[in-house]
Parts: structure tokens; C-alpha cells; sequence
């Protein structure tokens, strides 16, 4: 990898990065948010999709950054829907995380604790509301999930939430992704529950996204640190297998989720100089389907970690 | 020596301080003779003298009523020598250890405490009627070793064995004060204040240091080890009262019972014999240490160490109860309760039906906290137990729980209401007769049935806060004899009782008339006062202290927080909120620039208080 450390600094960036990949509805989306046309937001979050996909408009609706301040009026309006109730209680999570901050908990304010549980408590009410009406709502519960170690409940509580999941939708990717980060170190767990859960996940669900539990966790524990721990015989070797469970497997089926998967599996394959498995992943990349994470790791400039490291692998390939 | 030259200073200024009021009253006979002498001159001359005239009339009157003083007797029962021989033999004994006057008095006093009196005349120079008070709480805790040596140390105030200058130093005091607080609000109060502080300073060393001088003789006559012990039982005796009247009598007394006057006292006997273990738990604290320059005592750990130094004698000490000093010391003390307690009324229960009532009276009134957030909750103006379950029934407890769980979720509220559940059904059980509250001196009173078994009815609340063990909860209920339609709501509206005073805001503008508010930890009390802003901090604290909260909220505009339905911080310096209540009306209080407060930090108590009332996105701004 020295090879790459010293080109990185001559390589011009030619991609940009588009968190929305040029999806068109998903740009309607955001502009119907901002223009806040419910009917327009509801037909697009209620049309029939993979869960996946469900997940994916959800996050990019619960960005929007004004939702909180009319959503109650399409509560007020759906008495009868879950859906707007789902949306104001992912706002509010995502909202809570906006006061919050992404550091770790001694790097936020005194002053932003009430405001961080005050929303995640109304967050949570409202989610409550929908799988007691609606107990099959995978995507409900994926936040109760997020939920449980924001709110630091129990462990009983977390697995309560879990098994919810796992009775609406066992192989929900957003979720069981949840779970595995409540049981993380940084969340009160350990890396042996974190990877005990994923190794467990992926037996049980070949085919799908689950497998991808174990790049989570492997990226957990390098945590940005050099390769050599990518690179290691026993790491590389269960990345390969997850990639053959997911995104190489037969039954594999592409969502608007795909995109994550291919530029972790890139980038971990790149850092373990598994040239041919990662020029795979590059090549569907390409230039659109390029995520921030998990290439901004090393530096800022995701774009530019992305090329670089694409160029490295393509110099070195057999 | 340096005792006496200290104490002859403070002689010298003590007629000072009278010599000083007398030249400030001929000074200001003198300018008002010169203004109305100048009268035509202006106005402004008449003014000064009339107002010099006004100062120097309330300074002689206030010295005047100083001179007069004799310093009313406290109310007490007066026990004459054929009542209490053989406390009288003691006293006497101990006087003429002090080589002081014999105490013409021997008075029973209800307080944690023990003093003699003595009525000043000439203006402190000469010592008059000589009264020796002793709390009949402090003869319950104490042996008549510790009563001695309590004794001897005030007797020690007025020994002649030093300086007959401290005995009047110790007089004088206490008659500046007296003259001083005559004078408290004007100019000349003001100047004298200022002397008498600096005569407090001199003469509060000479205090510090008789004290020590009569602790000798607690020493010389109980032995240092007694003498300290006792010392040190003071704070543990004062712990033991204050709790007694907090957790025993305070409750019923709130509520319109009392203590018949047998019991008041009687009851503290009760606890001290059955709190033997808490009350050795107290006397492992290490003895108060603070001192401020103004105290007339050392603090107690400075005089248990000086007593260290102080020449031992060997005395046997006897250890029998104090109150056996006093032959039917129970009678006694029932005179003194009923001659000194203030009943005003109050229904007087012995002890059993006492704690009983009073603990079903403060359940009824949380209950009754729930109840009314029900009717709110159904509409209804009223609620009951009944009106609990049907929401349990409906899934609704919830939104019932979330009001007093406010950090919790709604679903978590509901796991929660366990608690406030198994309070609402041991109301039930009371009310239906099937259980009541059973007295301990040892711990806090207990719910049993009627056949003096224990009634645990937490498990009956966690079936009852569940829709699908509702069924099973009623039913044992009715098992058990409980009448869920006995359960009621029994004060439509909430009342102050029980809260605490934590702030006071003064000339506050509430729907823009001048008001004193009071800040409680339940609600807020509100008073129209004057348009002027002066003083308003006395007048909060003179307000505060006239009577307990729960009468000052009847007697006023009492504003519960539970009727808070919104609140808007409009402005944070000065505090400004407007309240929307439940039934729709609103109350602006805002505070003005200008207003007095009780604390410093009176502000940030309203802010707290109406924090759960914000709409929900107040916090993103």
C-alpha cells in the first residue's frame, strides 16, 4: 500500500458524490419534502418496494431538515395510516442525532442531554404506536432498535425489540445492522457479543444483506487503523465468504441499499491488497454508486480516497 | 486577664451605644429647632424638621421600650419547689458551685433546649428576675448526670467566679439587639446597627470565651467525660426532634389532627426508645465544626476539645433518666404541651388513629393527583378508581402514566404506574374498610388488615396495570373486599399541602396587575401587593413565613401546576411566561426589571417549574 500513499496526493478528483446515486424518485422526494406535499411524500414512501428500499427513502425523507415542523399535521390528517407516525418518529431520531452530535458521548454538551432524550422519548412514542398497530412494521422496529441503545434501556429491553424485528421480518437488513451496533463496544457491548451476533446472522441468512454484518464488524474493530489487520489471513478470508453470501451469492437480489455493501467490500478488499475481488466491486461501482463511507475513513476527501485507491488496485492487477 | 479587659471594652461600649442614641436624638432636636427657626425659608426646612422630629420620637420610644422590657417570661409550666424537689436541690447545688444567685423560676418549656434568663435593668447594667428554662424534650433524652452538666453551663453564664463585667456583657447584648430590631428600616437604625455590629464583634470574642468559662464548670461538676458526651448528645437530641416532628406529627397536623396533649410529648419518649439504633448511627457524626466571627458560641467541636484541657474531677455519674427529677413527669409534660401547643382546633387522636388518619389523608391526596389527571384525561369532571381501570381496559394507561413519568416513554410509563397503582388500591382497601395504617415508632407506618396481618397489594397493582390481567386484579380486589367504587377523588382541586417553598418573585405583573408570587415545588401562590417596589424581598419572606404553604395557597390565589396544560417562555431576563390551563383560561406572570426576588436564583425555579409544559420543539430553538 505504499504505492498508493504516495499517489494520492497527485490524483485530481473526478467523481462527485451523490448520496441519492441520480435516483430520480428519490430526488422527488426530497423536493416533495421541501415543499412539504404530503400526498406527494406518501405515495412515494407507500408504493410497493423491498424493504431495502423502504429503508433507503425513509433515510433520505427523515434528513430532510424541516420535516419536525409539519408532520404532526399529516398525523393529525392519517389517523387511520401508520406511515406518517413511522416518519415523525425517524425525524425525531435523526433530529435527536442533529443535537447530538456523532462523537462520543464525552464530546457533547450538558445542555443537549434533555434536548437528545426529550426527542428520542417522543421518537419512541410515537414508533410504539406503530407496531402496536402494526406488529409486522420491520422498519419500525429497526428505530425502536436504533432506539434502544440511544436510550441505554436494558439488555431485556434491546432483545425485546429484536425479536419484534425477527417476528416481522428476521432478514431486515437496517435492522439486524442495529442491533449488531448496540452491541458494539462503544454502545456497552463487546467485540466477542458483536461478533458472535453476526457470525449467527449470517449463517442463518445466506443470500441476503445479513452477511454484510461481519464487514461491520471487522471495520468496527480496525477502526481506521493501518491495514494489516484488513489484511490478515483470518479477516480477509471471512470478508471473502461474506461477500459469497451476499452480494456474489446466487439468490442475491440488488436494492438501492447494494451501493453500501459494494464500496465496503472495495474497500476492504483494496486495503487487503485482494486485487481481483475488489476491481469486481470497483467495476460495479463505477462512478455513480460511490458512498462516502467507508472510504472517508482516511481522509475528507471520500472522492478522492475512491479514485485513488480504484487506480492502485487497477495498477496492480494479475 | 485578657477575658476581663475584652469584657471591660465591651462595658465601655455598651454605654456607648447608649450615649451615641442620645446624642443622635439631641442632634436631631437641635437641626429641627434650626429648621423651623428658618421655616419661611422653604419648604425643604420644614421637611427636615419634621423628619428629624419623627427619627428621634421612635428612637426614644424604642429606648424607652427597651428600658421597660421585661423580657416576657416564654410560656412554659412553672415547677415550684414542692413539684420537683429534688430538681430545685440540684439547681441550688449547682448555683452555689457557680457562686451565682439562685434561679427565682424553674419553667418546663417545649423546646430542644435550656437557658436562664434573666430581666435587665438599666438598660442591661443591672440584672433583675432570674428564670431558669428547661425543654421537656431535652429531659427525655438526657440522664440526670447530662441534665447536670447541661445546668452548670448555663448557670456558668452568670457566675461571679471570673468577672461580674462578662455577666453584664452577656446582659448587654441582648439589649442592643433588642433596640436595634425596635429600629430596623431608618437612617438612624442604620447608623446604630453599624455600632452595634462592631459592639457584637468585641463583644462576641468575650461570649466565645465565657462560654468555654462555663463549660469549666459543666466539667467540674458532670467530669470532662460526661460534660463532653453531653455536649456532643445536643445536635443528636435537636436531629432526634426535628425528625420526630417532621415523619410523626407534621403529616396529621397538616391534614387538622394533632397529638392529644398527652401523646405530643409522650410520643418522643416512644421514639427514642425504639430508635436506639439510629440514634447511636447519629452520634458516630463528628460534632458541627463551623464558627462565623458573629457566633456567641464556639462550635461544639471546639469546645469538646477545649474541655480536653480543662482540670478533671472524678464525679459518679448518674445515670437514671432526667425526667425522673421530676415526679409525674408524664403530667408535667402534658401540661406544658397543652398550655404551649398551638392545637388551634386540630382534632386530637392518640397516637394509633393519629398516624393512621394522617397517612390515609396524604395517600388520599396523591391519589387524588391521579384522579383528577384522569377526569382530565376522560373529560369527566371526576374520577375514580374505576375511571383508572377503563383506561387500563382501553390500553389508555399510557397516556394517564406519561403525566407523572414525564422522562418516559408511554409504554414505559405504563410499566411504571405499578407504583401510583398500588397507592390508588391501598387507598381502596382503607376506604373500604378491609385495612389501615398501622403505628411504628421503629418505621414508617405499616398497611395491615384488619386481623393485623401485613397487606402487600403491589402484586394486585402489577396485574391491574395490564389490560389482560385487569380481570384477575378486579377480582381478587373483590376477594380481598376492596370496593373499587369506594376508591374516589375526594379534593376536586388541588391544594399547596406539602409543598415547599423554592423561590418568590415580588411585583411581578400577573394578567397585568401587580402581584407577589411564591414559588412552590407544586404550585405557585399568588398575592396582589403594592405598585412600588420597595421591599418586596421582606415582604416575600414576612409572606413565606406567616403561615404553612397550605394556608397561604387557601388564603390566596393557589395555581397548581398540574392545571398546566402549555407554557411559553416569552422572555428569560426578566422572566416572562404565559400559562394556558387545562380549562382554557391563561396567565401571563411576568417579572419586571425592577422586582425584588427571594433568592438570587428565584427565576431559574419558575423556569424548572414550567420546563414539562414547553411545547415540544421549544427545546430545538
Amino acid at each position: 500500500m505504499a504505492l498508493f500513499r504516495k499517489r494520492s496526493a497527485e490524483v485530481k478528483p473526478s467523481i462527485v458524490i451523490d448520496p441519492l446515486f441520480g435516483d430520480p424518485t428519490a430526488r422527488q422526494l426530497q423536493q416533495a419534502l421541501a415543499a412539504r406535499d404530503w400526498p406527494t411524500v406518501r405515495s412515494i414512501l407507500a408504493a410497493p418496494m423491498t424493504s431495502n428500499d423502504r429503508t433507503w427513502f425513509m433515510s433520505v425523507a427523515c434528513d430532510d431538515p424541516h420535516l419536525q415542523e409539519w408532520i404532526d399535521q399529516a398525523v393529525a390528517a392519517e389517523r387511520g395510516s401508520t406511515l406518517p407516525l413511522l416518519l415523525k418518529g425517524g425525524r425525531y431520531v435523526r433530529w435527536a442525532w442533529e443535537a447530538r452530535g456523532s462523537g462520543l458521548a464525552g464530546s457533547v454538551g450538558k445542555d443537549v442531554w434533555p434536548i437528545w432524550f426529550d426527542r428520542l422519548r417522543r421518537a419512541e412514542d410515537c414508533l410504539d404506536e406503530v407496531v402496536e398497530r402494526e406488529p409486522g412494521n420491520a422498519e419500525a422496529w429497526q428505530w425502536l432498535i436504533t432506539l434502544g441503545r440511544a436510550r441505554q434501556v436494558d439488555a431485556e429491553d434491546r432483545w425485546r425489540r429484536f425479536n419484534g424485528l425477527l417476528a416481522a421480518e428476521p432478514a431486515h437488513f437496517g435492522g439486524n445492522r442495529q442491533m449488531l451496533q448496540g452491541l458494539m463496544r462503544k454502545w456497552s457491548g463487546s467485540h466477542e457479543q458483536m461478533f458472535e451476533f453476526a457470525r449467527k446472522r449470517t449463517a442463518e441468512h445466506p443470500g441476503t444483506d445479513v452477511p454484510f454484518l461481519i464487514v461491520d464488524a471487522h471495520l468496527e474493530v480496525w477502526d481506521g487503523a493501518t491495514f494489516e489487520y484488513l489484511s490478515r489471513r483470518e479477516v480477509s478470508d471471512e470478508l471473502l465468504a461474506a461477500a459469497e453470501a451476499s452480494i456474489w451469492h446466487r439468490d442475491y437480489q440488488r436494492t438501492r441499499r447494494t451501493p453500501t455493501l459494494l464500496n465496503a467490500f472495495a474497500f476492504c478488499f483494496a486495503a487487503a491488497d485482494l486485487h481481483d475481488a475488489a476491481d469486481r466491486c470497483f467495476a460495479e461501482i463505477g462512478d455513480n454508486l460511490v458512498t462516502e463511507w467507508p472510504w472517508q475513513y482516511l481522509t475528507a476527501d471520500a472522492a478522492t480516497n475512491y479514485t485513488s485507491m480504484r487506480d492502485y488496485v487497477r495498477d496492480n492487477l494479475s | 486577664m485578657a477575658t476581663t479587659v475584652r469584657a471591660a471594652l465591651s462595658v465601655l461600649m455598651l454605654i456607648g451605644f447608649y450615649v451615641l442614641a442620645l446624642a443622635i436624638v439631641v442632634g436631631l432636636g437641635v437641626l429641627s429647632v434650626m429648621a423651623f427657626q428658618r421655616g419661611s425659608s422653604g419648604v425643604a426646612g420644614a421637611k427636615l424638621g419634621f423628619f428629624a422630629i419623627a427619627v428621634a420620637i421612635a428612637l426614644v420610644v424604642a429606648l424607652w421600650q427597651v428600658a421597660r422590657a421585661k423580657s416576657e417570661p416564654v410560656k412554659g409550666l412553672r415547677l415550684s419547689p414542692q413539684q420537683a424537689p429534688e430538681l430545685w436541690h440540684m439547681v441550688r447545688e449547682l448555683a452555689a458551685v457557680a457562686q451565682t444567685r439562685m434561679p427565682d423560676e424553674i419553667i418546663l418549656i417545649p423546646i430542644v433546649n435550656a437557658a436562664v434568663s434573666e430581666d435587665t435593668k438599666l438598660l442591661g447594667l443591672i440584672g433583675g428576675r432570674r428564670r431558669l428554662y428547661i425543654g421537656v424534650p431535652l429531659l427525655q433524652a438526657m440522664s440526670v448526670a447530662q441534665l447536670r452538666s447541661v445546668l452548670a453551663h448555663e448557670l456558668g453564664h452568670y457566675s461571679g467566679r471570673h468577672t461580674q463585667l462578662g455577666a453584664i456583657a452577656y446582659r448587654g447584648r441582648a439589649a442592643i439587639l433588642a433596640t436595634v430590631g425596635q429600629l430596623s428600616g431608618n437612617v438612624v437604625g442604620w447608623v446604630l446597627k453599624q455600632y452595634a455590629k462592631l459592639y457584637l464583634l468585641v463583644a462576641a470574642a468575650v461570649n466565645r470565651r465565657q462560654e468555654l468559662e462555663a463549660d469549666e464548670l459543666s466539667v467540674q461538676v458532670a467530669g470532662r467525660a460526661v460534660a463532653q458526651h453531653t455536649l456532643r448528645e445536643l445536635p443528636v437530641i435537636e436531629a432526634a426532634w426535628n425528625f420526630y416532628e417532621g415523619r410523626y406529627i407534621d403529616p396529621g397536623w397538616e391534614a387538622g389532627y394533632a397529638p392529644t396533649p398527652a401523646d405530643f410529648f409522650g410520643g418522643f419518649s416512644g421514639l427514642l426508645r425504639a430508635r436506639t439504633d439510629e440514634l447511636a448511627e447519629l452520634r458516630r457524626e463528628p460534632p458541627p465544626a463551623e464558627q462565623s466571627k458573629w457566633d456567641s458560641h464556639p462550635s461544639i467541636a471546639a469546645r469538646v476539645l477545649a474541655m480536653d484541657r480543662m482540670q478533671d474531677t472524678f464525679v459518679p455519674a448518674d445515670t437514671r433518666y432526667a425526667t425522673d427529677l421530676v415526679p409525674m413527669f408524664d403530667r408535667a409534660a402534658e401540661a406544658v404541651a397543652a398550655m404551649t401547643v398551638q392545637f388551634d382546633g386540630r382534632t386530637q387522636l392518640p397516637w394509633e388513629q393519629f398516624t393512621a388518619v394522617a397517612v390515609l389523608v396524604q395517600e388520599q391526596r396523591n391519589a387524588d393527583l391521579v384522579y383528577r389527571a384522569a377526569a382530565r384525561l376522560t373529560g369527566g369532571g371526576e374520577a375514580g378508581l374505576g375511571t383508572v381501570f377503563q383506561l387500563v381496559h382501553e390500553g389508555r394507561l399510557g397516556e394517564l402514566a406519561a403525566e407523572f413519568f414525564p422522562d418516559a416513554t408511554r409504554r414505559e410509563a405504563a410499566q411504571r404506574f405499578v407504583a401510583p397503582m398500588t397507592l390508588l388500591l391501598r387507598v381502596a382497601a382503607v376506604r373500604s374498610n378491609v385495612a389501615y395504617w398501622r403505628h411504628s415508632w421503629t418505621e414508617r407506618a405499616e398497611l395491615v388488615r384488619n386481623d393485623g396481618r401485613p397487606l402487600d397489594l403491589r402484586p394486585l397493582a402489577e396485574l391491574a396495570v395490564s389490560p389482560q390481567t385487569l380481570g384477575e386484579a378486579a377480582s381478587q380486589l373483590a376477594a380481598l373486599g376492596v370496593d373499587v367504587r369506594a376508591a374516589v377523588q375526594v379534593d376536586r382541586v388541588a391544594t399547596a399541602h406539602g409543598g415547599d417553598i423554592i423561590g418568590g418573585l415580588a411585583n411581578v405583573s400577573v394578567n397585568g396587575k401587580p402581584h407577589d408570587v411564591l414559588i412552590l415545588d407544586n404550585g405557585l401562590i399568588m398575592q396582589s401587593c403594592p405598585k412600588s417596589t420597595d421591599g418586596g424581598k421582606d415582604r416575600l419572606i414576612a409572606w413565606g413565613r406567616s403561615a404553612p404553604v397550605s394556608e397561604l395557597a387557601a388564603k390566596s390565589w393557589f395555581l397548581p401546576y398540574e392545571e398546566i396544560a402549555t407554557a411559553r417562555l416569552v422572555k428569560n431576563t426578566p422572566i416572562r411566561v404565559d400559562l394556558t390551563l387545562h380549562d382554557g383560561r391563561t396567565v401571563a406572570v411576568h417579572e419586571a426589571w425592577t422586582g425584588d426576588r427571594l433568592a438570587r436564583d428565584s427565576d431559574d425555579a419558575l423556569r424548572a417549574a414550567i420546563t414539562p409544559y414547553l411545547p415540544e420543539n421549544a427545546g430545538a430553538r
